[in-house]
């Protein structure tokens, strides 16, 4: 649209007529009252149909705002600092900061031609330095991150090619280079940084995203004002955000409710019953978002036994986990990726991952176990209402196999502790993995993986080097579709080894008022976009 | 005197201060979990997986793989100078953060002994003057109702009377976004038990005033029964009272924490939890210290009162 066309049709008139005249006169007047009246009337062009309006949301528990911490959800690190790729909520790429895609040169460098007039939200302004700044800082290390150490494994230089292009030069091809420069490499202020010191993120943030850091307090409170400069003219079209950290579920929705809140991220399935078929809530779904496995260590007895292992898969139900835990909300396991993932291939013995208790029976009995000597473990798990719920109903599907699985249900951060120091010979783990090919099949399989928590492919643990090879080659390659082939070619090779047990995927959910509007629920877990939504006031 | 006793019960805090610090860092430090996880943004079920290199990476940057004692005597050595630190999860300083968390707490500590004061005293003592009739029996069912009520239960029920059925207060939200108003029901919600502890203590301590031979020469001498129930009997049945009041009030922050968290109220409750929740040992310490000294300075509010209220006990 052009912007001629903002003007009202007499003065475009009047000015080919070179005088205005009475009517002219009057629709001028109209136009400026209107912009002087009009609350939240935008002055450029309207990306949104109502501009203005506070939106409320909770799971404000983080920190501090410093883009070099890794956070979730991400939605209000997002909503203050870009980053020069933007990962949508569909998982589609477009230039951020950036003024187009990247241009690939050889296999592991990438040039940035970067968006000019761009402002932080301190007034300075963003250039080819600022992008050099950020990434020797994430390097440099001085701010315990774990990007430093993801970074550090990539990063050869980064140079400035001019005032508005930089080269980033990696140690070697990256597939997942696009995904973790658009999920982690946000860009802050280089002179608000130095200002700040140690306490930029808490006492001041300075990005160029859509919104600007008001006040903060840590784990409690964030309230952000529309960036009236953003570079993206329209957006955003709310005036304001304001996180907060309410822990009590019960809360959290009746709150929304009762209108208090606008929006609320994730929440169990357990929780459903209180606000479905409520007025003016709208619940959202995305599919599929969340692994639920059972960790085995196979450096320990029972579980350095394949026999053991296999026979567990065979005696869980993951379908009866999702009718009777997730309320039928999430999906059975066909792969080891998720239906949407473009990783995913099928299976072709899907009867290897599916409950079969006389198979279970069979393998146990093989492995020496009976109902004389009965295999006996512990099993350590969250203590959220659902992994409680779960942990039972999987201690019931072992028990009818003879299997007694003793449970210990702890805060779930202490239990990742043990999985991952390896204390615990079997966890129930939950985790989100991303669009990047490597979470579900390198990281949880390669013996080279330091996310391996199984010892599979390790010392000590479980061996099958023909798996550990083909994950190892297909982490490497730049055609993620030869990759994703590679991949599932060892998947039933996988499935029989049987280091994790494979339960199902549980779907994700948010729930909104119906005055939020333009929201739809990311593909993935937590990855809101508040630059487009606007509320109906 | 006073200043003497003052300043002996001031040097016989330094000790239990330091125990208590050793106690909470050791009890933190063998429980499992690992602050790096938390700073890793892996302290949720929503996580990604982590890498072990990773965490052992930050965890010796951060000193943490050092052994207990050197841990926690860097610590000392700075709390000895008043440093309490940074928080590990964020640069944030933890003396700012106590200090914001107490400014919360402190307003819901006193709205709540504020409110069980006012209820509990009077319904303690028409209890016992009118022992045996309608309105003692009343008194001591409401006040055993208060002292049997789960105080998570009865914030629920709150929110769904005053916040929902009758929408007069929010459910939940801070002073600084609602005003005094956002720690309405979470008073309301604490100040049950310590009413009813109040005045059941009340109750029993004027019973046995009231039993006294000076109480029946008053009345005998023709003194109205106002002013012999708040002069001569209350004066001298307030000390037992005075000592639940000072115990409550240090034992109130145990309340919060649940209270707070319901409400979601950024108090020294909701924080002591988070950090207990991140492992996060250095806010742990700072934030545990504090309600030492709160507890602390209660008992020693309570012990100075007793010579205000009667003038026999010397110190």
């Amino acid at each position: 649209m052009g912007l001629h066309r903002l003007i009202p049709w007499p003065l475009r008139n009047a000015r080919r007529a070179h005088h205005i005249g009475p009517l002219g006169l009057f629709c001028l007047a109209l136009a400026a009252g209107a912009l002087i009246f009009a609350p939240g009337a935008p002055l450029y062009a309207q990306v949104c149909p109502k501009y203005g309006g506070t939106l409320r949301s909770v799971d404000m528990n983080m920190p501090h705002m410093d883009p070099t911490g890794t956070f979730n959800p991400p939605s209000y690190l997002t909503s203050i600092y870009d980053s020069l790729i933007k990962v949508n909520q569909d998982l589609t790429y477009e230039p951020g900061l950036a003024a187009s895609m990247p241009e690939k040169v050889g296999d592991a460098s990438y040039v940035f031609t970067l968006r000019e007039n761009v402002k932080f939200h301190d007034g300075t302004d963003f250039n080819a330095d600022a992008v050099k700044f950020a990434l020797e800082r994430i390097v440099k290390g001085d701010f315990p991150t774990s990007l430093t150490g993801l970074w550090r494994q990539w990063l050869k230089d980064v140079k400035v090619l001019g005032p508005y292009k930089v080269r980033i030069d990696l140690k070697r091809p990256w597939p997942d280079f696009t995904w973790y420069v658009a999920s982690t490499l946000f860009i802050p202020s280089p002179t608000a940084v130095k200002k700040w010191g140690k306490e930029f993120g808490i006492r001041s943030a300075a990005g160029t995203g859509p919104f600007v850091m008001k006040s903060f307090s840590p784990k409690d409170r964030i309230e952000l004002d529309r960036n009236p400069n953003y570079f993206i003219k329209g957006v955003p079209c709310l005036d304001k955000i304001i996180g907060k950290q309410i822990s009590s579920g019960t809360v959290r929705l009746t709150s929304l409710i009762k209108g208090d809140l606008t929006h609320v991220m994730t929440f169990p399935e357990s929780q459903l019953p209180l606000i479905e078929g409520k007025p003016h809530i709208i619940i959202g779904e995305g599919e599929a978002s969340t692994l639920t496995i059972l960790v085995l260590n196979t450096r320990v007895a029972p579980f350095n036994d394949a026999r053991v292992r296999r026979a567990l898969q065979y005696a869980v139900d993951g379908k009866e986990l999702i009718d009777k835990v997730y309320r039928g909300r999430g999906k059975e396991i066909e792969g080891l990726y998720p239906p949407w993932h473009p990783a995913f291939r099928k299976s072709q013995h899907l009867a290897l991952i599916r409950p079969d208790p006389a198979k279970a029976r069979e393998l146990l009995k093989e492995a020496g176990y009976g109902p004389a000597h009965p295999l006996h473990f512990a099993l350590v798990a969250g203590d959220a209402p659902a992994h409680v719920e779960r942990t039972v109903l999987l201690q019931a599907q072992l028990k009818a196999v003879g299997v007694q699985m003793e449970a210990r249900n702890i805060p779930y951060g202490q239990m990742q502790s043990d999985m991952i120091e390896g204390k615990s010979a079997a966890s129930l783990f939950q985790f989100l993995g991303g669009p990047i090919l490597s979470a579900y099949s390198w990281d949880l399989f390669s013996g080279e993986s330091g996310k391996n928590y199984t010892g599979y492919n390790k010392p000590g643990g479980a061996q099958n080097p023909a798996v550990g090879n083909a994950l190892n080659q297909a982490v490497g390659m730049l055609d993620q579709n030869k990759a994703a082939d590679l991949v599932a070619s060892v998947q039933d090779k996988i499935f029989e080894d049987a280091p994790v047990i494979y339960l199902n995927w549980r779907n994700h959910r948010e729930a909104w008022r119906d005055t939020l509007k333009n929201h739809t629920v990311s593909k993935l877990k937590n990855r809101q976009d508040w630059s487009r939504v606007w509320m109906e006031q | 005197m006073v200043w003497t006793y003052v300043a002996k019960r001031l040097l016989l805090a330094l000790p239990t201060l330091l125990g208590v610090s050793v106690v909470v860092f050791s009890l933190t430090f063998l429980s499992p979990g690992d602050v790096v996880l938390t700073i890793m943004g892996l302290n949720s079920q929503d996580a990604s997986s982590v890498d072990i290199k990773e965490v052992q990476r930050i965890r010796h940057e951060l000193a943490l793989d050092q052994p207990a004692y050197v841990q926690f005597g860097r610590w000392l050595a700075k709390a000895v100078q008043g440093d309490l630190g940074r928080s590990y999860q964020s640069p944030y300083p933890v003396s700012e953060l106590i200090r914001n968390a107490l400014t919360v707490t402190l307003s819901l500590m006193f709205g709540t002994m504020g409110l069980a004061m006012v209820f509990g005293i009077p319904l303690g003592i028409i209890s016992a003057v009118k022992r045996n009739t309608w309105s003692d029996y009343l008194a001591r069912v409401l006040a055993i109702t208060g002292v049997s009520l789960p105080v998570f239960w009865e914030a629920l029920i709150l929110i769904l009377v005053f916040a929902i059925l009758i929408p007069i207060f929010p459910i939940s939200g801070s002073i600084q976004d609602r005003g005094m108003i956002a720690v309405v029901l979470p008073v309301l919600a604490i100040a049950t038990h310590p009413a009813a502890l109040i005045a059941r203590m009340t109750r029993s301590s004027m019973l046995e005033v009231l039993g006294q031979d000076y109480i029946r020469t008053a009345r005998s001498k023709g003194l109205p029964m106002p002013r012999v129930v708040y002069v001569h009997a209350l004066r001298n049945a307030i000390n037992p009272v005075v000592t639940v009041i000072g115990f409550q009030f240090g034992g109130l922050i145990g309340a919060a924490v649940v209270v707070e968290n319901i409400f979601a109220l950024p108090g020294l409750g909701k924080l002591l939890l988070d950090s207990i929740y991140a492992k996060d040992i250095i806010v742990i310490q700072g934030v545990v210290l504090v309600i030492s000294v709160v507890f602390i300075g209660a008992n020693l509010i309570v012990d100075l009162l007793y010579t205000v209220l009667d003038p026999r006990i010397r110190l």
